[in-house]
């Protein structure tokens, strides 16, 4: 046996916590997101490891746009759009994005190179709708607007 | 059957101490689960009711990295764990490996808001005990992370685990702000404790 530290609450704590759980499984978590159209994404792990990838390289490309108070909006707005874009992309895009964590361990993010944001940008206009980016710039505006009206109430 | 270790749990209506085994997951197991626990699974309505076990055990019989283990007592399945042991690295100590948790359950009637008291206490402390082990083992100093359900966390802050919170950046539903524990490893922990 091992030589481990003991855990650190009586264990009559813990024993208790554990059948009190309210979740079905203590750990693991089942289809969730684009796991659920993409055979490619076997677990978890793969799956949150692109997707870290996409949501930060979409804050990227909109930081990069200069929103100013509107950025946090855009976001906002943004992700959503991206997840329900990518639910059922085509084969060509989801084995562009899966090229981009090939080989990456699991755990740690994947470093978002300026290559790769490069490719991540092209995926995006080439995936986002042209009424997704009118619903981005809007709410980019509308919380511009909304942050130049309040001046008049202040 | 192949017996890894025995591992000391607890009956719920009583509190005596018992002894189950643990050993490598296999066809009997599966078996169990879906004779034995998909029907309780399914009429408490559990998101785990349709886990195919079969996959995970032919998973860890065709790829190295993946290990499959399984809890019996009294020659019924009382918990299932799978763990990758090569691939995930640990999110607080850089370069560090570490066991990685994919799965693990409890048998239905070892939980309290569908069986109360529970038949047994302690599976899922045990098999990750046991992965903390396979860890040590591994030179992995211990490490192990995993992917809690939000309704798990309170058992893995009771153990001890670390919690890493999501970047804000990444939650787009609240369905997928799914908390992330690690063990930190020995050395971390004796740092910890000399603070």
């Amino acid at each position: 046996m091992s030589n481990l530290n003991p855990i650190p609450q009586s264990v009559a704590d813990i024993l208790d916590a554990e059948a009190e759980v309210t979740a079905p499984m203590l750990a693991g978590v089942g289809q969730v997101g684009w796991m659920k159209t993409w055979p490619q994404l076997a677990t978890y792990s793969h799956y949150s490891q692109l997707k870290s990838l996409v949501l930060r390289s979409l804050a990227a490309v909109l930081k990069d746009c200069n929103l100013g108070a509107g950025y946090d909006a855009a976001l906002d707005c943004a992700k959503p759009l991206i997840m329900e874009r990518l639910t059922q992309p085509s084969t060509d895009i989801q084995n562009r994005l899966l090229k981009l964590v090939e080989g990456e361990p699991f755990g740690p993010k994947v470093e978002l190179t300026a290559e790769r944001l490069a490719q991540l940008k092209v995926i995006f206009k080439e995936t986002l709708l042209s009424e997704d980016w009118q619903a981005i710039a809007k709410a980019a505006a509308a919380e511009v607007q909304h942050q130049v009206l309040d001046l008049i109430v202040a | 059957m192949s017996l890894i270790q025995t591992i000391e749990l607890s009956l719920g209506s009583s509190g005596e101490l018992i002894s189950a085994d643990l050993v490598n997951l296999r066809d009997k197991h599966v078996e169990d689960y879906e004779q034995h626990w998909q029907p309780r699974l399914q009429e408490f309505s559990q998101e785990d009711q349709d886990l195919s076990w079969r996959f995970k055990e032919q998973l860890a019989n065709r790829q190295a990295n993946y290990e499959s283990y399984a809890v019996e007592y009294n020659g019924m399945t009382q918990g299932m764990m799978l763990l990758e042991t090569q691939y995930h690295w640990s999110m607080f100590t850089p370069g560090q490996r570490l066991v990685y948790v994919e799965t693990v359950v409890s048998a239905p009637w070892n939980r309290i808001y569908i069986q109360r008291p529970p038949r047994i206490k302690g599976v899922g402390r045990g098999l990750i005990e046991f992965a903390r082990q396979r860890s040590q083992a591994l030179g992995y100093n211990g490490l192990v992370g995993l992917h809690s359900l939000p309704g798990a966390v309170q058992f893995y802050e009771k153990l001890g685990m670390m919690r890493l919170e999501l970047d804000p950046q990444e939650i787009v539903d609240a369905d997928e702000d799914i908390p992330y524990f690690e063990y930190m490893g020995q050395t971390q922990e004796q740092e910890s404790r000399d603070e």
